[in-house]
């Protein structure tokens, strides 16, 4: 089992570092995902043998949500393109400080 | 060791380097391929953990949907630059720290943890098991689940047909 | 359930939206205020009978007085948020009818949060209030909204991936997912360890982000700055007051199990973080928006110190403090709509407003001064029962920390002070560098006025709201 938790906490890393490096909202997305599916990981792990079945429905409602995001996200992240020809969110800086 | 552990090691090792795989190509469309394979594989791993639902939901939607919607979004934004979306990095050494630390924290912490056993195996035939507790114990969030579709869908018609060019600020 | 009118609402939107595509009416904005109405009435009414709490769903989530007096709270700002949409040109015309249903979908997206008593009611909830949150933002259909609504919804799907690891290592160690069950408290005392700590700390990140505290509050001046101004009194009040709700019964959980932890500490800090950095930020600011975003940074810090104490006397401060919170913030961002209208936006703009628009810089003038918590408001009143319940904490545990953030909070009101006075000075004692020809703000004139009347109605009475409040059950 902890085999498979290894693999969560790397997915969750790559998750994390993939949203502070990459300069694309899509890239951004893209880590999100791989977040979401490390902890979808973790759920199914520890409901294994689990007669209510609780982990592997907040995983089941987690990709639902994780649609939900995706779509919304993207129709964003189209506007910004639409609107300033980038999607790199250090190049939208409209709004300062 | 047997036919099932040397599946899940497969799965986990091609889910890995394929995670990892992401964090160094710069184009997007490729980052996105390798998130399919990366999904597709832990899809592979929800069913040697005894989640077979779970594994088809994640490959029709996860694999079927928002890879396609990423995808969408990559073709329709570099349609728009009329260039192939490359990336580059920032924040490097920072970022890289904190994922090794983060990785090396939790392994750490994972290894040393107790987690609960849960007594027993689930009873009968686990998918059908699956759709009678979503009906009945997890009505609710299921049913809220169709709202957050109706919204998402609605918004994301809203946001995306909203485009006014004379709202542009200048420019 | 209430929450049924507002699913069937949202249902009964989409479908008369198909009706009047193209019309210009304000059908839908009269149609979603008598939803909420009929959902306010319903609340009030069942009042009484969720004195003995309910729990419905298979313990999913849990119906009591606390959270059907947050859920009146909820409603009734959606209700002056619906109001000041209709009186708000920005707002596109086309997309009218969809923008009440979103409004809807994130008002029945924290009634659920507020109840609910299993993590995966919070997620899916909180994630309804988010995804409506995101569209929301993007409202005005400018540039700059665009990339409000960008950075909003990139730093908050962030946010909730880490809380949702949080979640998924809390399932591992207790087993359930029912964070008020015996068994999720039994096992999370039986293992006590720095991973319960590190998940617990993870899964608040979620909720820290949607009330804008102190760590997890940049996106807040770029997203206020971008949106409409409905939506940001909108966003300035309902999530913070959900997430602020379940961030209290999360704690209380925590607080009872890992004692080894001090988690009043942690919730200290986040609160003299949240305080300080709004308010230093805000006296730097020249775009009235900007300067509420700071504000708002700072009162959800204020708001966080009723979750710090934990004791019945802070929970009823904390319920106190939010009806005044919201009434003196929706009187302010009425009056500000009023201003944006006649194109005073930036803080030197308002010089000499106190001439030609009399009336709305007194209104404006006395939801800042509550805001601020100076007398004659019920602001004072909210921040002096805070305090004081922060003082009879102090001295039943004895833990300086919240001495130190006793004396932080009562630095930082003077500090805010001159940043809250800011567009009063400007509008009352500079004089006018333009001619303006006013438009209507009849409407706004009176609702604002409302507000403040019931601001200081709560000063001179503040018994009315307290002693309907000392009848609620605090079991969290």
């Amino acid at each position: 089992m902890t085999h498979t938790l290894i693999l969560s906490a790397i997915l969750f890393a790559t998750g994390l570092v993939t949203v502070i490096i990459k300069r694309n909202a899509i890239m951004v997305l893209i880590g999100i995902e791989l977040m979401l599916n490390a902890a979808n990981l973790n759920l199914i792990v520890f409901s294994r043998n689990n007669p209510s079945l609780s982990g592997q429905f907040l995983a089941l409602f987690v990709i639902v949500v994780a649609v939900c995001e995706a779509a919304v996200g993207l129709a964003i992240v189209l506007r910004v393109y639409k609107y300033y020809q980038t999607s790199v969110p250090d190049q939208v800086h409209e709004l300062k400080d | 060791m047997n036919l099932t552990e040397v599946a899940l090691y497969a799965f986990e090792i091609l889910a890995g380097a394929a995670a990892l795989a992401i964090l160094f190509v710069r184009n997007v469309f490729h980052a996105a391929l390798l998130l399919i394979v990366c999904l597709t594989s832990l899809a592979g791993v929800f069913v040697i953990y005894n989640a077979e639902f779970i594994a088809v939901t994640q490959i029709l939607v996860y694999a079927g949907g928002v890879l396609v919607l990423i995808i969408f979004g990559v073709m329709l934004s570099s349609r728009i630059t009329g260039k192939p979306l490359l990336v580059s990095n920032q924040y490097l050494l920072p970022a890289s720290f904190i994922g090794v630390l983060s990785t090396v924290i939790f392994i750490k912490l994972f290894s040393q943890q107790h987690f609960y056993q849960h007594p027993g195996a689930i009873p009968g035939n686990r998918i059908s098991q699956t759709g009678i507790i979503l009906m009945s114990d997890y009505v609710l969030p299921f049913e809220i689940a169709g709202i957050l579709l109706l919204i998402a869908l609605l918004g994301a018609a809203v946001i995306a047909s909203s485009f006014n060019p004379k709202s542009n600020n200048g420019k | 359930m209430p929450e049924l009118i507002l699913a069937c609402g949202i249902l009964l939107l989409v479908v008369v939206a198909l009706f009047l595509r193209g019309k210009k009416t304000n059908l839908h904005a009269l149609l979603t205020l008598a939803i909420l109405t009929a959902s306010i009435a319903y609340t009030f009414f069942s009042w009484a009978f969720y004195h003995t709490p309910v729990t419905l769903f298979g313990n999913m989530i849990h119906s009591d007085q606390f959270s059907c007096y947050f859920r009146i709270l909820v409603d009734v700002a959606t209700a002056l948020t619906v109001l000041m949409a209709m009186r708000n040109k920005s707002l596109s015309e086309k997309f009218n009818s969809e923008f009440y249903t979103f409004l809807l979908g994130a008002v029945l997206g924290s009634h659920l949060l507020m109840m609910s008593t299993n993590l995966v009611m919070v997620f899916i909830s909180l994630e309804l209030l988010s995804i409506s949150s995101y569209i929301l933002a993007g409202y005005s259909f400018t540039k700059k909204g665009a990339e409000g609504s960008l950075k909003y919804f990139l730093f908050g799907s962030a946010a909730s991936a880490i809380m949702l690891y949080g979640f998924s290592i809390l399932f591992g160690i207790t087993g359930t997912l029912e964070f008020t069950a015996g068994d999720f408290v039994n096992n999370l005392s039986a293992n006590q360890s720095a991973l319960v700590i590190v998940a617990a700390i993870m899964a608040f990140a979620g909720f820290l982000y949607k009330i804008a505290a102190a760590p997890m509050h940049i996106w807040a001046p770029d997203v206020y700055e971008g949106s409409p101004m409905p939506v940001i009194a909108f966003l300035s009040v309902v999530p913070k007051l959900a997430g602020i709700v379940v961030l209290a019964k999360m704690t209380t959980t925590f607080a009872t199990t890992t004692v080894s932890f001090d988690w009043q500490l942690v919730m200290a800090v986040i609160a003299m973080l949240s305080i300080g950095i709004g308010n230093l930020s805000a006296l730097w600011q020249n775009n009235a928006k900007r300067m509420m975003a700071y504000s708002s940074i700072a009162q959800s810090g204020f708001l966080l110190i009723g979750v710090v104490c934990l004791t019945s006397q802070s929970m009823q401060a904390f319920l106190f403090y939010s009806a005044l919170y919201l009434a003196a913030n929706y009187a302010v961002f009425i009056s500000l709509q009023a201003f944006e209208k006649n194109s005073i936006d930036s803080i030197a703009s308002f010089s000499g407003t106190g001439r030609s628009f009399l009336f709305l810089s007194v209104v404006l003038l006395g939801g800042l001064i509550s805001l601020t918590g100076i007398p004659p408001t019920g602001g004072f009143t909210s921040k002096l029962f805070m305090f004081a319940s922060l003082w009879a904490s102090y001295e039943q545990t004895g833990k300086t920390v919240l001495l130190w953030l006793l004396i932080f909070g009562l630095l930082n009101t003077v500090v805010s002070l001159f940043y809250y006075l800011k567009i009063p000075y400007y509008a009352f004692l500079k004089s006018p560098n333009a001619s303006l020809s006013p438009e209507n703000t009849r409407f706004e004139n009176f609702l604002a006025f409302i507000l403040v009347v019931g601001i200081l109605f709560l000063f001179i009475r503040p018994d009315f709201l307290m002693g309907w409040l000392n009848t609620i059950n605090f079991v969290l």
